[in-house]
């Protein structure tokens, strides 16, 4: 069996190490320029404030570092992620990164609509809010992008929750393996052991049967729903059973043994019961097959045991 | 317990989703250890990855430990040769 572990190991060693540029490696160049841009930016702005630099400089890191920080709780932009965010969002701790972070953009609109406001240029020009989506984007956004936290271990609950679906599948094909096995031993006792049974006891059988298959599917149905509203992976279950022309034509095979053979042993039944049929009406015991055919017993090569509790009409007892 | 290729009795995972989850662990240790993974006993592999095969039966945790670290030493090989 090919390892995909032992392919990738060889083709790193055949091929050492090279940087390779990608759009990750320009996005994570932008941000540390766009970074920088803010803080020089939230410096200038900041020193005006106050003359104490220590604050100041403070001040400057909280809006440098803090809003893509929090930001990037809110913004996930891979699978693992949107799973991490469903997780903290049941903790206390995420409303409160969301209003962090709803406060510190909109301090940080506000300053910068301040700023360029007061730059003569953009304000006769009307570039204000260009302006300041600008630096949003560019001092929030994009470092918030390359910081959304995505760690080993989320990776591995991913390839978990891949391995979790490939095994509701392969254990969904064992179970229809299972079911079909089983639905054909019912068929095949269901001739032996059910000959006993009233036409109404038959139907019955056969209703249940399609209404087991039915719950099955409608439980796998709902397994489905459930992952998919937990972790957000769809499990294709919807039908499976029902749809199933396999399972389909041994239930449709059931129910017509079942019905056949109940057909053939009516005539039977109504021989047996005409005589006394007032009497049978007055009997609180259902009527009940005096005996299964004997076609049928030879047919199978089983013996049917002699049932000791044969209708008989009262009068008789 | 029966594992077959495709199919395994008893909550067991199958032979092919066996070596496909040992496949996928070995990558994941490795991208994120690198050539260190080579040195890493069966007792660390299995703290690497016991929180992620804590759903499958005693029998296949055991397995799928002994299997990773396995396929790891192959890679260990590979790498030297």
């Amino acid at each position: 069996m090919s390892s995909k572990y032992l392919d990738m190991v060889r083709n790193q060693r055949r091929r050492p190490s090279t940087f390779q540029f990608t759009s990750k490696t320009l996005l994570a160049i932008l941000a540390v320029i766009a970074m920088g841009g803010s803080a020089a930016y939230w410096w200038g702005v900041q020193s005006q404030l106050t003359d104490n630099r220590i604050v100041a400089i403070a001040f400057t890191a909280i809006l440098v570092l803090a809003p893509p920080s929090l930001v990037s709780f809110l913004i996930p932009w891979s699978p693992a992620g949107m799973l991490l965010q469903k997780i903290n969002a049941r903790t206390w701790g995420y409303p409160v990164i969301i209003g962090a972070a709803l406060y510190l953009i909109y301090y940080s609109f506000q300053i910068q609509w301040s700023w360029w406001a007061a730059q003569p240029i953009v304000a006769d020009a009307g570039l204000v809010y260009q302006q300041v989506l600008i630096g949003i984007i560019g001092f929030i956004v994009i470092p918030a992008l390359l910081w959304t936290p995505v760690s080993s271990d989320e990776l591995v609950e991913q390839v978990r929750q891949a391995h979790l679906v490939k095994r509701y599948e392969l254990q969904t094909q064992a179970d229809i393996a299972i079911l079909r096995a089983t639905l054909l031993r019912a068929q095949e006792k269901a001739l032996i052991g059910f000959a006993n049974l009233t036409i109404q006891e038959r139907q019955e059988l056969a209703a249940v049967m399609r209404s087991l298959v039915g719950g099955i599917d409608n439980t796998l149905r709902e397994m489905g729903q459930t992952v998919r509203t937990v972790s957000g992976v769809a499990v294709p279950f919807d039908g499976l059973l029902e749809d199933n022309t396999e399972v389909r034509d041994v239930l449709d095979y059931i129910t017509e043994s079942l019905e056949s053979s109940a057909l053939g042993v009516d005539d039977d039944t109504h021989a047996e019961f005409d005589d006394d049929d007032d009497q049978q009406h007055t009997a609180q015991q259902p009527p009940r097959l005096a005996e299964p055919r004997a076609d049928q017993q030879m047919q199978r090569g089983h013996a049917v045991p002699r049932r000791t509790n044969q209708y008989h009409p009262r009068g008789e007892e | 317990m029966l594992r077959g290729r495709r199919y395994a009795t008893g909550g067991a995972l199958s032979a092919d989703d066996m070596h496909e989850l040992v496949d996928l662990l070995a990558i994941r240790i490795y991208e994120r250890l690198g050539d260190a993974s080579f040195r890493l006993s069966r007792n660390d592999v299995a703290d690497l990855v016991n929180a992620y095969i804590d759903d499958l039966i005693p029998t296949d945790q055991a397995q799928v430990i002994w299997m990773t670290w396995e396929l790891i030493q192959a890679g260990a090989r590979e790498s030297q040769q």
